[in-house]
Protein backbone atom coordinates (compact mmCIF):
# COMPACT_ATOMS: atom_id res chain seq x y z
CA UNK A 1 0.00 0.00 0.00
CA UNK A 2 1.51 3.35 -0.98
CA UNK A 3 2.68 5.21 2.05
CA UNK A 4 4.06 8.39 0.64
CA UNK A 5 3.66 10.58 -2.36
CA UNK A 6 6.56 12.74 -3.40
CA UNK A 7 5.38 15.85 -5.24
CA UNK A 8 8.38 17.11 -7.14
CA UNK A 9 8.75 20.29 -9.18
CA UNK A 10 11.84 20.26 -11.30
CA UNK A 11 13.49 23.05 -13.23
CA UNK A 12 12.30 23.36 -16.83
CA UNK A 13 15.02 21.42 -18.63
CA UNK A 14 15.55 19.36 -21.71
CA UNK A 15 14.36 15.80 -21.72
CA UNK A 16 17.64 13.94 -21.11
CA UNK A 17 18.51 16.18 -18.19
CA UNK A 18 15.10 15.73 -16.57
CA UNK A 19 15.47 11.99 -17.03
CA UNK A 20 18.86 12.12 -15.31
CA UNK A 21 17.45 14.03 -12.33
CA UNK A 22 14.59 11.60 -11.92
CA UNK A 23 16.90 8.65 -12.23
CA UNK A 24 19.23 9.83 -9.47
CA UNK A 25 16.24 10.74 -7.26
CA UNK A 26 14.73 7.28 -7.60
CA UNK A 27 18.13 5.68 -7.00
CA UNK A 28 18.56 7.72 -3.83
CA UNK A 29 15.13 6.62 -2.68
CA UNK A 30 15.88 2.97 -3.33
CA UNK A 31 19.22 3.29 -1.52
CA UNK A 32 17.36 4.35 1.60
CA UNK A 33 15.10 1.33 1.37
CA UNK A 34 12.03 2.67 -0.36
CA UNK A 35 10.00 0.85 -2.96
CA UNK A 36 8.95 3.09 -5.82
CA UNK A 37 5.50 2.15 -7.05
CA UNK A 38 4.74 4.64 -9.73
CA UNK A 39 6.19 7.72 -11.37
CA UNK A 40 3.77 10.14 -12.98
CA UNK A 41 4.52 13.12 -15.15
CA UNK A 42 1.97 15.91 -14.73
CA UNK A 43 3.56 17.85 -17.55
CA UNK A 44 5.64 20.97 -17.80
CA UNK A 45 3.61 24.03 -16.96
CA UNK A 46 4.19 27.58 -15.86
CA UNK A 47 4.37 27.87 -12.11
CA UNK A 48 1.47 29.60 -10.31
CA UNK A 49 3.96 32.12 -8.87
CA UNK A 50 7.62 32.85 -9.40
CA UNK A 51 9.74 30.65 -7.17
CA UNK A 52 13.29 31.60 -6.22
CA UNK A 53 15.47 28.63 -5.50
CA UNK A 54 19.20 28.05 -5.65
CA UNK A 55 19.89 31.64 -6.76
CA UNK A 56 17.48 31.42 -9.67
CA UNK A 57 14.00 32.77 -10.34
CA UNK A 58 11.88 30.07 -11.92
CA UNK A 59 8.74 30.65 -13.99
CA UNK A 60 8.23 27.23 -15.54
CA UNK A 61 8.70 23.78 -14.12
CA UNK A 62 8.13 20.10 -14.70
CA UNK A 63 5.68 18.49 -12.26
CA UNK A 64 6.31 14.91 -11.20
CA UNK A 65 4.62 12.57 -8.76
CA UNK A 66 6.32 9.56 -7.20
CA UNK A 67 4.28 6.97 -5.28
CA UNK A 68 6.55 5.20 -2.89
CA UNK A 69 6.46 2.90 0.10
CA UNK A 70 9.13 3.30 2.62
CA UNK A 71 10.18 3.67 6.24
CA UNK A 72 9.23 6.95 7.98
CA UNK A 73 12.92 7.80 8.49
CA UNK A 74 13.23 8.31 4.75
CA UNK A 75 11.33 11.58 4.83
CA UNK A 76 13.85 13.77 6.62
CA UNK A 77 16.87 12.27 4.86
CA UNK A 78 15.33 12.63 1.43
CA UNK A 79 14.20 16.19 2.05
CA UNK A 80 17.77 16.98 2.99
CA UNK A 81 19.13 15.24 -0.06
CA UNK A 82 16.73 16.87 -2.48
CA UNK A 83 17.34 20.25 -0.91
CA UNK A 84 20.94 20.05 -2.07
CA UNK A 85 19.92 19.17 -5.64
CA UNK A 86 20.05 22.32 -7.78
CA UNK A 87 17.51 21.11 -10.31
CA UNK A 88 14.73 20.52 -7.79
CA UNK A 89 12.58 23.59 -7.22
CA UNK A 90 10.10 22.17 -4.72
CA UNK A 91 9.96 18.85 -2.97
CA UNK A 92 7.24 17.60 -0.63
CA UNK A 93 6.43 14.29 0.99
CA UNK A 94 2.74 13.66 1.51
CA UNK A 95 0.99 10.68 3.04
CA UNK A 96 -0.57 8.92 0.12
CA UNK A 97 -4.14 10.19 -0.17
CA UNK A 98 -6.51 7.26 0.07
CA UNK A 99 -9.17 8.02 -2.51
CA UNK A 100 -12.19 7.36 -0.36
CA UNK A 101 -15.34 7.86 -2.34
CA UNK A 102 -17.56 6.60 0.43
CA UNK A 103 -21.26 7.03 0.06
CA UNK A 104 -21.87 10.47 1.36
CA UNK A 105 -25.06 10.44 3.39
CA UNK A 106 -25.92 13.97 2.40
CA UNK A 107 -26.51 17.06 4.49
CA UNK A 108 -28.17 15.99 7.73
CA UNK A 109 -30.21 18.91 9.11
CA UNK A 110 -28.71 20.01 12.42
CA UNK A 111 -31.00 21.01 15.23
CA UNK A 112 -29.48 24.28 16.39
CA UNK A 113 -31.85 24.69 19.32
CA UNK A 114 -30.51 21.61 21.04
CA UNK A 115 -26.93 22.75 20.56
CA UNK A 116 -27.74 26.10 22.08
CA UNK A 117 -29.47 24.65 25.14
CA UNK A 118 -26.60 22.21 25.75
CA UNK A 119 -24.07 25.07 25.68
CA UNK A 120 -26.11 27.11 28.18
CA UNK A 121 -25.70 24.36 30.76
CA UNK B 1 -53.16 -8.69 28.97
CA UNK B 2 -55.54 -6.01 28.02
CA UNK B 3 -56.20 -7.90 24.81
CA UNK B 4 -57.85 -10.76 26.72
CA UNK B 5 -60.44 -8.63 28.48
CA UNK B 6 -64.00 -9.22 27.33
CA UNK B 7 -64.44 -5.51 26.83
CA UNK B 8 -61.66 -5.47 24.27
CA UNK B 9 -62.04 -8.88 22.70
CA UNK B 10 -65.76 -8.81 22.10
CA UNK B 11 -67.14 -5.34 22.65
CA UNK B 12 -64.96 -3.58 20.07
CA UNK B 13 -65.81 -5.85 17.11
CA UNK B 14 -69.45 -5.95 18.28
CA UNK B 15 -69.69 -2.19 17.90
CA UNK B 16 -68.42 -2.48 14.36
CA UNK B 17 -71.07 -4.94 13.20
CA UNK B 18 -73.99 -3.55 11.20
CA UNK B 19 -77.34 -3.03 12.91
CA UNK B 20 -78.96 -5.84 10.97
CA UNK B 21 -76.58 -8.39 12.47
CA UNK B 22 -76.69 -6.99 15.97
CA UNK B 23 -80.48 -6.86 16.13
CA UNK B 24 -81.04 -10.45 15.01
CA UNK B 25 -83.89 -11.91 17.07
CA UNK B 26 -82.29 -15.28 17.74
CA UNK B 27 -78.97 -17.08 17.72
CA UNK B 28 -79.98 -19.06 14.64
CA UNK B 29 -80.53 -15.91 12.59
CA UNK B 30 -77.54 -14.12 14.10
CA UNK B 31 -75.10 -16.74 12.91
CA UNK B 32 -75.92 -16.64 9.18
CA UNK B 33 -76.18 -12.85 9.26
CA UNK B 34 -72.73 -12.66 10.83
CA UNK B 35 -71.40 -15.11 8.27
CA UNK B 36 -72.63 -13.12 5.31
CA UNK B 37 -71.34 -9.89 6.79
CA UNK B 38 -67.91 -11.34 7.53
CA UNK B 39 -67.76 -12.92 4.09
CA UNK B 40 -68.49 -9.58 2.45
CA UNK B 41 -65.90 -7.91 4.60
CA UNK B 42 -63.38 -10.62 3.73
CA UNK B 43 -63.98 -10.00 0.02
CA UNK B 44 -63.41 -6.29 0.51
CA UNK B 45 -60.34 -6.75 2.67
CA UNK B 46 -58.73 -9.19 0.27
CA UNK B 47 -59.59 -7.04 -2.72
CA UNK B 48 -57.93 -4.18 -0.96
CA UNK B 49 -54.86 -6.25 -0.27
CA UNK B 50 -54.69 -7.31 -3.89
CA UNK B 51 -55.34 -11.04 -3.57
CA UNK B 52 -56.81 -12.67 -6.65
CA UNK B 53 -60.42 -13.50 -6.00
CA UNK B 54 -60.79 -16.28 -8.56
CA UNK B 55 -58.44 -18.51 -6.64
CA UNK B 56 -60.19 -17.61 -3.43
CA UNK B 57 -63.60 -18.54 -4.76
CA UNK B 58 -62.39 -21.97 -5.67
CA UNK B 59 -60.47 -22.55 -2.48
CA UNK B 60 -62.93 -21.28 0.12
CA UNK B 61 -66.44 -22.56 -0.37
CA UNK B 62 -69.12 -20.18 0.87
CA UNK B 63 -70.77 -20.70 4.26
CA UNK B 64 -69.88 -24.37 4.40
CA UNK B 65 -67.59 -24.09 7.42
CA UNK B 66 -68.84 -21.03 9.21
CA UNK B 67 -66.73 -21.44 12.30
CA UNK B 68 -63.49 -21.68 10.37
CA UNK B 69 -64.55 -18.85 8.13
CA UNK B 70 -65.32 -16.70 11.11
CA UNK B 71 -61.94 -17.38 12.63
CA UNK B 72 -60.13 -16.65 9.38
CA UNK B 73 -62.03 -13.50 8.74
CA UNK B 74 -61.63 -12.43 12.32
CA UNK B 75 -57.89 -12.85 12.09
CA UNK B 76 -57.63 -11.11 8.74
CA UNK B 77 -59.94 -8.30 9.62
CA UNK B 78 -58.25 -7.65 12.88
CA UNK B 79 -55.12 -6.96 10.93
CA UNK B 80 -56.76 -5.27 7.98
CA UNK B 81 -59.23 -2.93 9.64
CA UNK B 82 -57.14 -0.05 10.72
CA UNK B 83 -58.52 1.78 13.69
CA UNK B 84 -55.30 3.35 14.87
CA UNK B 85 -52.44 4.43 12.58
CA UNK B 86 -49.83 1.79 11.80
CA UNK B 87 -46.38 2.87 12.83
CA UNK B 88 -44.26 3.07 9.72
CA UNK B 89 -41.45 5.12 8.32
CA UNK B 90 -42.61 8.21 6.47
CA UNK B 91 -43.14 6.92 2.89
CA UNK B 92 -42.96 10.43 1.49
CA UNK B 93 -39.63 11.17 3.06
CA UNK B 94 -37.33 12.97 0.68
CA UNK B 95 -33.80 11.65 0.28
CA UNK B 96 -31.31 13.77 2.23
CA UNK B 97 -30.03 16.78 0.34
CA UNK B 98 -26.59 16.37 -1.07
CA UNK B 99 -24.02 19.06 -1.57
CA UNK B 100 -22.28 19.55 -4.92
CA UNK B 101 -19.27 17.46 -3.99
CA UNK B 102 -21.06 14.54 -2.34
CA UNK B 103 -19.37 11.43 -3.66
CA UNK B 104 -16.55 13.28 -5.46
CA UNK B 105 -12.99 12.71 -4.28
CA UNK B 106 -11.22 15.98 -3.49
CA UNK B 107 -7.49 16.09 -4.36
CA UNK B 108 -4.91 18.84 -4.06
CA UNK B 109 -3.73 18.05 -7.59
CA UNK B 110 -7.15 18.77 -9.10
CA UNK B 111 -6.54 22.49 -9.44
CA UNK B 112 -9.53 23.17 -11.68
CA UNK B 113 -11.95 21.75 -9.14
CA UNK B 114 -10.34 23.67 -6.32
CA UNK B 115 -10.35 26.92 -8.29
CA UNK B 116 -14.12 26.80 -8.53
CA UNK B 117 -14.35 27.56 -4.80
CA UNK B 118 -11.95 30.47 -4.92
CA UNK B 119 -12.64 34.12 -5.66
CA UNK B 120 -11.49 35.19 -9.14
CA UNK B 121 -10.49 38.64 -7.93
CA UNK B 122 -8.55 37.98 -4.74
CA UNK B 123 -8.02 34.23 -4.68
CA UNK B 124 -9.77 33.96 -1.30
CA UNK B 125 -11.41 30.68 -0.40
CA UNK B 126 -15.18 31.10 -0.24
CA UNK B 127 -16.95 30.37 3.00
CA UNK B 128 -19.56 27.70 3.68
CA UNK B 129 -22.47 30.07 3.23
CA UNK B 130 -21.35 30.81 -0.32
CA UNK B 131 -20.20 27.43 -1.54
CA UNK B 132 -23.13 25.53 0.00
CA UNK B 133 -21.01 22.50 0.82
CA UNK B 134 -21.49 20.18 3.76
CA UNK B 135 -19.04 20.49 6.67
CA UNK B 136 -16.91 17.54 5.69
CA UNK B 137 -16.40 18.60 2.09
CA UNK B 138 -15.78 22.24 2.96
CA UNK B 139 -13.00 21.17 5.31
CA UNK B 140 -11.54 18.87 2.69
CA UNK B 141 -11.60 21.60 0.06
CA UNK B 142 -9.96 24.15 2.36
CA UNK B 143 -7.19 21.73 3.29
CA UNK B 144 -6.62 20.79 -0.35
CA UNK B 145 -6.48 24.43 -1.49
CA UNK B 146 -3.99 25.40 1.20
CA UNK B 147 -1.89 22.37 0.33
CA UNK B 148 -1.99 23.23 -3.37
CA UNK B 149 -0.85 26.78 -2.52
CA UNK B 150 2.18 25.56 -0.62
CA UNK B 151 3.20 22.86 -3.05
CA UNK B 152 3.16 25.21 -6.02
CA UNK B 153 0.11 23.84 -7.83
CA UNK B 154 -2.34 26.69 -7.44
CA UNK B 155 -1.90 30.46 -7.48
CA UNK B 156 -2.55 32.23 -4.19
CA UNK B 157 -3.48 35.83 -4.93
CA UNK B 158 -5.73 35.25 -7.92
CA UNK B 159 -7.59 32.56 -9.81
CA UNK B 160 -5.87 30.84 -12.69
CA UNK B 161 -7.07 32.74 -15.81
CA UNK B 162 -7.70 29.57 -17.81
CA UNK B 163 -10.31 28.53 -15.20
CA UNK B 164 -12.24 31.81 -15.23
CA UNK B 165 -14.86 30.53 -17.67
CA UNK B 166 -15.70 27.47 -15.57
CA UNK B 167 -19.32 26.95 -14.50
CA UNK B 168 -20.14 28.88 -11.35
CA UNK B 169 -20.94 26.75 -8.33
CA UNK B 170 -20.79 29.43 -5.68
CA UNK B 171 -23.44 32.12 -5.71
CA UNK B 172 -21.68 35.07 -4.19
CA UNK B 173 -24.59 37.49 -4.47
CA UNK B 174 -27.25 35.32 -2.86
CA UNK B 175 -25.54 33.27 -0.15
CA UNK B 176 -27.76 30.74 1.58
Amino acid sequence: MPRYELALILKAMQRPETAAVLKRTVEALMERGAVVRNLENLGERSLPYKISKHKERHRRGGYFLIDLEGPPSIVSTMMDHLGRDIDVIRRTFIKHPVSKTEECSGIIPVNYEDKLIAKKK
Amino acid sequence: MRRNLFAVRVAEPWQRLPREVVESPSLETFKPHLDTFLWDLLWVALLWQGVGLDGLQRSLPTPCHPVILRDITGAILWSSIITSPIQMENPYKEPPKKCVLCGINVDYKNVQLLSQFVSPHTGCIYGRHITGLCNKKQKEITKAIKRAHVLGFMPVMFKNPSFLTDPKICNVKYPE
